[in-house]
Order: C-alpha cells, then sequence, then structure tokens
C-alpha cells in the first residue's frame, strides 16, 4: 500500500490565527494526506526536530508577521539527516516576501487566498518527483 | 425543469424574491418596532439618531514605538476622526507576554508590527503627550481581557497625574474574547474564567470611580472573522455579556441597572451582504431589550438600549485588486449607517498586504465623511424601517440569534463553550463551508474567484512601520531605566499587593492603579498573573 504523505504543520508565530490552518489541513486531510499539528509558538530547532521525529515528507508554516523563523528552518533543513522534507510557508505573506523567501530555500509560499487545490496539487506532483528520482 | 437552488442571505436566510405587505402582516408597531429612542429599540437607541450626533469616526491604529502611534493618532484625529484607539502590541500586550521571555525574544524582529508596546505608564505617557484626553473619546489600547485591566490601570493613573477626574473620563475598554480567546488564541495565556473575573473587577470599579467610561465591548467582529456567521455573530457576543451579567450578580454588590449600561455598547462586522448587516443592528437591538428586560428585569433604558460599533471589512479585504477594498468598505459603511451605529471603522483598503499607509487610513475617515456628509442617509432615523424586506428579515435574524444563544446555553454558557473547544469546532465548520462556497464559485469574491487579473494595475505602497528589532532595543533600554528609577521599596511592595489582590477576591482595579504607579511593568504585572492564575491552551481542531 502507497505510503501517506505525511505534512507536519506549525503555528511558529505568537500571533495565534488558526483559520486559514484550519482549512489548508482539512483540505490536505480530504486528499488523503496525514497531517500531524506540531503545535504553536516553536522555535526553528523545534520545528526540524518535530519533522525528524515525525519523518514527514512536508513541513507547512503558517506564519502571520515576520519570517525570521522561515528562514531558520529553511537554514537548518540541509543539515538534517534522511531526506529534506518540502518547507512551504502561508499566511499573510507580503509580495516583496515570497521571493525572498524562496531564495532562502523555502520551496514554496502560499499567501492568503491561494486556492486549496493548487495547495494540494503542489505537493502531490513534488513528492511524486521525489519519488521518482529515488 | 430543474429547480434551482434556494438563494439565501451569507448566515443562510432564505430569501424570496420579493416581498409585500403579507410578509410584514404581523407586524406590531408599538411592540416589535417602536420609535427610535424607544423600546424595543429596532429603529435605534436615540431619538433624532444622526441629526442629533454622527456616528463617531473610531479607527483603529497603531504600531511601532508610542511615539509612532501618537503621531499617526494625531494624524486622524487631525483629518477628522473623533475619538482615538491605541492599540497594543500583538507580541506583548495582547497576553501580557514578558518582554525578555524566550517567545519574544526569538521573535523579537516583530515588536511593534500591529501596535506600541505601551509596557510601563511612561510608555503611557509617552504615546498620550500633546493628546488632550480629557476631551476625547478613547479606546487605551484595553483589546484583550488579559491585558485590559492594566491598559485601563495606566489610562487611569495617567489622568489623574494630570489632574483629570476619572468622573470626566469618557472612553471604553474592549477586553475582547473572542480576539484573544476564539480568533487568535496565543500560548499561555491566562484562562478565560480569569479573564472574566479581571473584567468584572473592571466593571465594577468602573461603575463607582468613572461612571462615564464604559469598561467592555463585546465585539462579535473577531467571532464573525473566525468563521460564525452574521446570526451566531449576535449570539456569542450575547452570550458573553450574560457571563459578566451572571458573575456581577452573583457577586451580590450590584443591581442590574447599576452596571448594564456598561455592558450595552457592542460590535459587529459586516460582511457584504448588504441587506442582512443592516437586520443584523436591527435585530440586536430588539433582542437586547428583550434579554435584559424580561430575563433580568432591567428598568433603565440605559439598560435595555443597545449601542453598536462596527468593524468594517477585515476578513472580506482581498489581498487581490486592494483598490477594491474600497469599495466595499463603503458598502459595509452604508450597511451600518441605515442599521444605525453609534461608531465605526472602516478598515484601510490595503489590510491584506500591510498594516495601514497615512493614505489607506485616511481614505477610512473620508469614507465615512462622505456618507455622513453628502449622501444624505444622516437626515432621517431608521430610513428602511417599514420595508416589507429589512422587517421580515430583521425578524429572522432576531429569532436566529435566539436559537443559537440557546445553543450555546445547553453547553453550559459562554466560558464552558469556549473553554471546551466547541466555539472553535464551530467557527470552523462555517468557515470550511464558507470556503467550500468560494471555491464553488457560489460565493462570487470579485478578483478572487470571478474577474481575476493575472497583473495587478495598481501596486498599494506597502507601509512599513519602524523595525522590529529597533522597538525591541528602544522599549528594552527603557524598561531597564524605569527599574533603576523607581523606588524599590514601593515597587517591591505594590508588587506584593497585586499578587495578594490577584490571589483573592478583591477587586484588582485598585491594587493594578498602585502598581502602574509604582512603575511596575506590563512584563511583571503579566508574568504575576499567569503564576496566580495558571496557563491555558486553546482546544483547536487542527
Amino acid at each position: 500500500m502507497e505510503r501517506k504523505i505525511r505534512v507536519l504543520t506549525v503555528r511558529p508565530s505568537l500571533d495565534g490565527h488558526w483559520r486559514g490552518l484550519a482549512v489548508v489541513s482539512a483540505a490536505l486531510r480530504d486528499a488523503g494526506m496525514e497531517v500531524i499539528y506540531g503545535g504553536t509558538a516553536l522555535n526553528a530547532d523545534e520545528i526540524t526536530n518535530a519533522a525528524l521525529q515525525e519523518d514527514v515528507d512536508v513541513i507547512g508554516l503558517s506564519m502571520y508577521g515576520r519570517f525570521g523563523i522561515a528562514y531558520k528552518v529553511a537554514k537548518l533543513l540541509p543539515e538534517m539527516l534522511g531526506n529534506r522534507p518540502l518547507l512551504l510557508v502561508g499566511g499573510t505573506v507580503p509580495p516583496t516576501e515570497v521571493a525572498s523567501l524562496k531564495a532562502a530555500g523555502v520551496d514554496e509560499v502560499f499567501s492568503a487566498g491561494s486556492s486549496l487545490d493548487s495547495i494540494v496539487k503542489y505537493i502531490f506532483d513534488k513528492c511524486a518527483d521525489r519519488a521518482k528520482n529515488e | 425543469m430543474e429547480e434551482s437552488k434556494p438563494v439565501t442571505t451569507i448566515s443562510g436566510i432564505p430569501l424570496k424574491t420579493v416581498y409585500t405587505a403579507a410578509d410584514v402582516a404581523n407586524l406590531n408597531y408599538t411592540k416589535d418596532l417602536g420609535n427610535p429612542g424607544h423600546e424595543p429599540y429596532t429603529r435605534g437607541p436615540y431619538p433624532d439618531m444622526y441629526r442629533a450626533r454622527l456616528w463617531r469616526i473610531f479607527q483603529l491604529s497603531g504600531f511601532g514605538l508610542p511615539e509612532d502611534e501618537r503621531e499617526r493618532i494625531k494624524l486622524l484625529l487631525h483629518h477628522g476622526e473623533t475619538g482615538f484607539i491605541m492599540e497594543p502590541d500583538l507580541m506583548t500586550l495582547y497576553g501580557m507576554y514578558d518582554i525578555d521571555s524566550r517567545e519574544v525574544r526569538e521573535r523579537s524582529e516583530e515588536l511593534g508590527m500591529y501596535g506600541a508596546p505601551l509596557l510601563s505608564l511612561r510608555e503611557y505617557e509617552r504615546a498620550l503627550e500633546g493628546i488632550p484626553i480629557e476631551n476625547l473619546y478613547a479606546q487605551p489600547g484595553a483589546a484583550t481581557p488579559v491585558c485590559s485591566p492594566y491598559c485601563h490601570a495606566c489610562y487611569f493613573a495617567l489622568a489623574e497625574n494630570r489632574g483629570i477626574s476619572l468622573r470626566n473620563l469618557r472612553g471604553t475598554g474592549e477586553g475582547d474574547f473572542f480576539l484573544s480567546y476564539l480568533a487568535t488564541p496565543m500560548t499561555k495565556l491566562i484562562p478565560p474564567e480569569d479573564g472574566l473575573r479581571l473584567n468584572c473587577d473592571l466593571i465594577e470599579f468602573c461603575v463607582q470611580n468613572a461612571p462615564g467610561w464604559i469598561p467592555v465591548s463585546v465585539p462579535g467582529t473577531n467571532a464573525r472573522e473566525t468563521g460564525l456567521n452574521g446570526i451566531q455573530q449576535i449570539s456569542v457576543t450575547f452570550a458573553n455579556n450574560i457571563a459578566y451579567i451572571e458573575e456581577i450578580l452573583r457577586r451580590g454588590r450590584l443591581g442590574i441597572d447599576d452596571f448594564a449600561y456598561g455592558l450595552g455598547g457592542v460590535g459587529f462586522c459586516p460582511h457584504m451582504d448588504f441587506f442582512e448587516d443592516i437586520a443584523i443592528m436591527r435585530a440586536a437591538r430588539r433582542m437586547w431589550c428583550k434579554l435584559l428586560r424580561e430575563r433580568y428585569g432591567a428598568k433603565d433604558p440605559r439598560s435595555t438600549r443597545l449601542r453598536i460599533h462596527v468593524n468594517v471589512q477585515g476578513s472580506t479585504s482581498t489581498r487581490q485588486q486592494p483598490l477594491n477594498n474600497i469599495v466595499r468598505g463603503t458598502v459595509g459603511m452604508l450597511a451600518a449607517a441605515l442599521g444605525g451605529v453609534q461608531s465605526a471603522g472602516v478598515t484601510a483598503f490595503d489590510e491584506a498586504i500591510c498594516i495601514p499607509s497615512e493614505q489607506a487610513h485616511i481614505m477610512s475617515v473620508r469614507t465615512q465623511q462622505i456618507l455622513q456628509l453628502e449622501s444624505g442617509i444622516a437626515n432621517v432615523a431608521d430610513p428602511l424601517g417599514g420595508s416589507y424586506f429589512v422587517e421580515d428579515l430583521t425578524d429572522k435574524v432576531e429569532k436566529g440569534a435566539w436559537d443559537y444563544l440557546q445553543e450555546i446555553k445547553d453547553r453550559g454558557g459562554f466560558i464552558a463553550a469556549l473553554e471546551s473547544g466547541w466555539l472553535h469546532r464551530e467557527a470552523f465548520r462555517e468557515a470550511m463551508s464558507y470556503e467550500r462556497k468560494v471555491v464553488s464559485g457560489e460565493i462570487k469574491v470579485v478578483g478572487v474567484n470571478f474577474a481575476r487579473m493575472e497583473e495587478e494595475t495598481y501596486q498599494v505602497p506597502v507601509f512599513s512601520a519602524r523595525p522590529g528589532e529597533e522597538v525591541y532595543r528602544v522599549t528594552k533600554e527603557r524598561l531597564e531605566q524605569v527599574k533603576r528609577e523607581r523606588d524599590p521599596r514601593e515597587a517591591a511592595a505594590a508588587l506584593d499587593n497585586l499578587r495578594r489582590v490577584l490571589a483573592g477576591e478583591e477587586n484588582v482595579m485598585p491594587a493594578m492603579i498602585r502598581a502602574v504607579k509604582a512603575e511596575i511593568t506590563a512584563c511583571e504585572i503579566g508574568n504575576l498573573q499567569r503564576e496566580v492564575f495558571g496557563t491555558w491552551e486553546a482546544p483547536l481542531p487542527l
């Protein structure tokens, strides 16, 4: 049986908005993925440790504010043993920040208003590519 | 022939294509409507409404250091707002977090993004320098139940230091449970029931010492922004008020008419369903009057008369084609005015992208001024009164709100429904339902799922406040200076006194005012609150 795609979701910001993440998580679950909620106000070390422990394919950060922790996670990921998960950022991301995040190693940014279908499709496509290349 | 799907309001009330006298055949003018300024206040809380006094232009504002917040408040006052709101820093004040805590240190770049860190009485003095608070209506940063007592203590202490009697102060607190515990619950908050205790203390204190001040204002706005629909918004707002009423009555010191005026100002959020939003205001007033009069035996008109503030726009603002949000702000504000609100803030058109630029913030003021002064709508009270459609819709909204209020009661009342996670699950269910309708196209959002444009024709200038690291560094330096310069013995005594009072049943406000005058910081008070009450994590459907 094919292994389900595992997604770790985290709210790293102190700002506690959760509606966006709840809606995205539901869409991912509906699409057959396993979504593990890692918690709130985690720092970069805690996030990468959780990703390792849970052996996830994707890390999804839901952020409202500034993105320092996303940059730190992007820096830590290549040092992880095993397969580096996809790193995705969602929330209120100004257009000016998107390019900067991607240049730093964030795989994709889905800012507020992004279509749920596009997030699901992106994850499926990328995970399929990886499976092919293994 | 295929049966077409029923058309409903955004909150689910089925709509006919046209309404006639038959739809209001049972409407009784005296019982169901009354003139404006008369029970049941359906048509408005005051007889002459806007001819006697226009609604207050009351914009949320704040970012950066206290002096930055001061400058934006002065700008908005200069351009015509008639009251000011001090938005408190999210990173520190919302949850009364210590600036030295790991959580805040790791995110120092975010200090001052959404409000200024007013972490001591001196910072309040900095923020209000040159602002004549004795002549102004203010919300002094009291956004959450967790920070409201501290923020009020600072504002009241500052007033006293300026020789202004608390009896002459005008303004309002918020103490928004929906913001703190439902919409954006942070980590390690004091439990909701302790938030309730603190704010009941504030209410009792204001009744005795600042009778012109409105200590809380329950904004259903954030309940709606989290996903609950417009009708449920009324119910949860009133459920919150009921929690206050019942606790204060339980304490046995005040009768309903002694304090209910302090609860009779609420907030709602128009969500682009024009007529439903109007019906929501009217239904809420009628419902509040019945609730206070029939369930609690209130007799004073100040108790039974509901006043409403609106936040226009928020989650209905789009990132795409941001100038469209000016139109949305206008539609919502028009509905609010036709619904008879007492004050309003229109979210700036760049809200989905950044905190407001000066231009966008001023636009929000202008939107209100144009409606007030150019459109003629302020000349007649409740101009839609008697409309077959609006009266029928008002009835249906009211019925739905009573039904949902009962559901909350069945779940143990407001605090229980909140602490158990039931309200979060309800909000989520509604949010998913809305999301599905947007995805399917059943609900059209111009620029998002209709009339999309690949390239924006107008680039919003992205406003940025002072860098967070600078706000962090300067704020820390100032707090260290306060600690160096304050009288250590009085500080220690005031802190011990506050701890004693928090742990007991005495009213917290005198001890809180003494503490801020002794220059105890918000960080120290926050730590003390957590030490005494413990912390709570919201049970989120994630």
